[in-house]
């Protein structure tokens, strides 16, 4: 792992590399400030337009995007009383009242401090616990990786929201849809309909920016917002320093970044959990939990730093597994595989460089987030707040289509991308879950191929699917998750009924 | 959420997405029968895989649209609107229905200034000056960064051979 490392570091601090990620976390501080817009639809965006690129500043990007975005949800949750994205909503509870108080610039810079703090240990974890999964993952055989794939499907049990049917049937469109294609063991072309371009299947980059990018411009038509903020609110002056207060804010930022670090490992949590966790445990702590609510700034210190602590570590089981657990680490996983690198023990075997430089640029990013989100930053970029929110559902469309249609120079991949949207647009309408979508789709094809080997090598035989320890426990976990939400529903109606 | 002053309302409570919900899960059945069908064409091994998916989606969507038509009976259907605004979502799709279709015949720039400035304004917005420049910013920047920077490639253009030229 540390030559790994060591050989990364040349590459990360190349300057074009540093150029990346700050090009990443400026883009992911505008996607984040704006309210509708969430970093999976700004990663959905960025991705094909780096198609093409040298991986590493691709993932420079990507990485920038992800922890400038989680902060940027911020400013506006502190400024506007609008969280940016989902996981900035516990931030308002306190921000907004601080900002009422005329404390706005004192929030923010508490707001970035904890952000950063919690990222850097994130990265951290990314580091230190992905090799060990990797490690243990090299004992998998062909049996072990089909149940693999089943336990990070099963994982989608926990991003279904609150209609089981429905994430399940998500999940089945993105398996269908991963089924599209030259079938590579028999050569049998499936759905393809004649349709070259169907050949080797759908494009996962077309599928993922159409269902994460394309639903949010319809949304910003229909709500046709003309207005945008007014700009004396960026007439932001220092107050204090949120850093001299160290001593304060420690017990608050170590706690907020565990839990951040758990949940983010965990599939199916997200952001937006970590820091309402991080909040509500931050609350149950306090000498004075009264004033949360009404301006304490350790209430947007653990909201904040908690909502950076998921970041990196979401994705150590999609790295070291090639498990996606959340939405965001479906997107990047993506992201990984249109420049060639399939996350598992082969993409530390075969690119560690490249996958230690990415863990690194997460760390570089989330330094770089302190100095990029700065006040005078957060006036600068925060301008983007004042332009109406409508004139930028055009915008968005513009990026989305010079991306996709530049990955394979196809005007067909600009249809699909449109049906996609549709369809996307459809299901969010009706909470049909778009991330089990993009599980399906980048599982499907490897519980498919694993299967099929694990029987050719037991000669048809299927109990040999539960033949090894591995196997077996990866079975009951699967078994475990997927049982989870039954069993909660059964006991609320219990209650319920008692 | 805080609400600007000429922010759209939220969808209707009083309406139901309901007809929606049935319909769509309806389609969801009509396409795994028909996803089946055409893999029952294929040998055993292709066809496994992909009828296994599309009989449980049936069975899904079945249970899904049952649900809802119970709920329509016992006058409880699923609430909320299926759109914020229909008739600006209708402006939607069809913006960008002809976008994509204007970019499949006279290529990437015309069509996108046009998009950046006319959908904006078919919504009410009639600051049409800061949408043309926020249209001629994005494809300028678009143009200098991707075409001529990247050498990434833009659908073929009717002013291919001005920007040929400018190269």
């Amino acid at each position: 792992m540390i030559d790994a490392l060591l050989h990364a570091i040349p590459l990360v601090f190349a300057p074009m590399n540093i150029l990346a990620m700050f090009i990443g976390l400026i883009a992911g501080l505008v996607v984040g400030c704006l309210p509708g817009l969430t970093v999976v639809t700004g990663l959905a965006v960025l991705i094909p337009l780096t198609f093409g690129l040298d991986p590493m500043f691709a993932l420079g990007m990507m990485a920038g995007m992800y922890n400038g975005g989680s902060y940027g949800g911020a400013i506006p949750a502190i400024l506007m009383r609008v969280p940016g994205t989902p996981a900035s909503v516990a931030t308002v509870l306190d921000g907004y009242k601080m900002t009422q108080k005329g404390q706005a610039a004192y929030a923010l810079q508490v707001a970035l401090l904890s952000g950063v703090i919690g990222s850097v240990l994130s990265s951290i974890s990314l580091i230190l616990l992905s090799p060990p999964l990797v490690s243990f993952s090299l004992l998998f055989g062909p049996i072990e990786y089909f149940w693999l794939g089943i336990l990070g499907l099963a994982t989608v049990s926990s991003l279904l929201g609150d209609d089981l049917p429905k994430g399940l049937i998500a999940c089945g469109i993105g398996l269908l849809i991963g089924a599209v294609g030259q079938d590579i063991s028999n050569g049998t072309e499936r759905f393809t309909f004649g349709q070259l371009d169907l050949l080797d299947g759908f494009s996962a980059i077309v599928l993922l920016t159409g269902l994460f990018a394309v639903p949010p411009v319809l949304q910003i038509v229909e709500e046709a917002v003309k207005t945008g903020m007014s700009g004396d609110k960026l007439k932001l002056h220092r107050q204090g320093s949120a850093l001299s207060q160290w001593r304060f804010f420690t017990p608050v930022w170590i706690r907020s970044s565990i839990i951040g670090i758990i949940i983010g490992i965990l599939p199916g949590a997200g952001g937006s959990m970590s820091s309402f966790l991080a909040y509500n445990e931050a609350k149950r702590v306090a000498r004075n939990p009264e004033t949360f609510g009404h301006g304490n700034p350790e209430g947007v210190a653990a909201s904040e730093c908690g909502n950076g602590a998921d970041n990196a570590a979401s994705l150590i089981p999609a790295l070291a597994l090639g498990i996606p657990g959340s939405g965001v680490a479906a997107v990047i996983l993506g992201g990984l595989l249109v420049h060639g690198l399939r996350p598992g023990p082969q993409l530390f075997r075969e690119h560690p460089d490249i996958v230690y430089g990415f863990m690194l640029q997460f760390l570089v990013t989330s330094f770089l987030l302190a100095i990029v989100g700065g006040l005078a930053a957060t006036r600068i970029f925060g301008q983007v707040l004042r332009l109406p929110r409508i004139v930028l559902a055009p915008v968005i469309l513009l990026f989305v289509t010079v991306g996709v249609y530049s990955v394979n120079n196809s005007l067909f991949d600009l249809w699909v991308l449109l049906g996609v949207g549709l369809i996307g647009y459809i299901m969010e309408r009706l909470d049909y879950p778009s991330a089990p979508i993009v599980l399906g789709l980048l599982l499907g094809p490897m519980v498919e191929s694993q299967l099929r080997l694990a029987l050719t090598i037991s000669g048809g035989n299927a109990s040999a699917l539960v033949s090894t320890p591995i196997a077996v426990i990866l079975a009951l976990l699967s078994a475990a998750i997927l049982l989870t939400p039954a069993w909660r529903l059964f006991r609320q109606r219990r209650t319920a009924a008692a | 959420m805080e609400v600007t002053e000429d922010a759209a309302p939220a969808a209707p409570e009083g309406r139901s997405r309901s007809p929606v919900e049935i319909v769509f899960a309806l389609v969801l059945v009509a396409v795994s029968l028909a996803v089946i069908a055409t893999a029952s064409t294929y040998p055993f091994e292709s066809a496994a895989y992909p009828i296994a998916i599309a009989a449980g989606m049936a069975v899904l969507g079945l249970w899904i649209a049952a649900r809802e038509i119970l709920r329509r009976l016992r006058r409880k259907p699923t609430p909320g609107a299926f759109a914020l605004h229909g008739p600006r979502l209708g402006i939607g799709v069809a913006g960008l229905v002809a976008y994509f279709a204007a970019i499949s015949l006279i290529g990437f720039i015309l069509p996108s200034l046009a998009l950046c400035v006319f959908l904006p304004a078919a919504v009410g917005f009639r600051r049409w000056g800061l949408a043309a420049v926020v249209g001629v910013v994005c494809v300028v920047s678009i143009l200098l960064i991707f075409v001529y920077a990247l050498g990434r490639p833009i659908p073929e253009d009717l002013l291919s051979p001005l920007l040929a030229k400018l190269r």
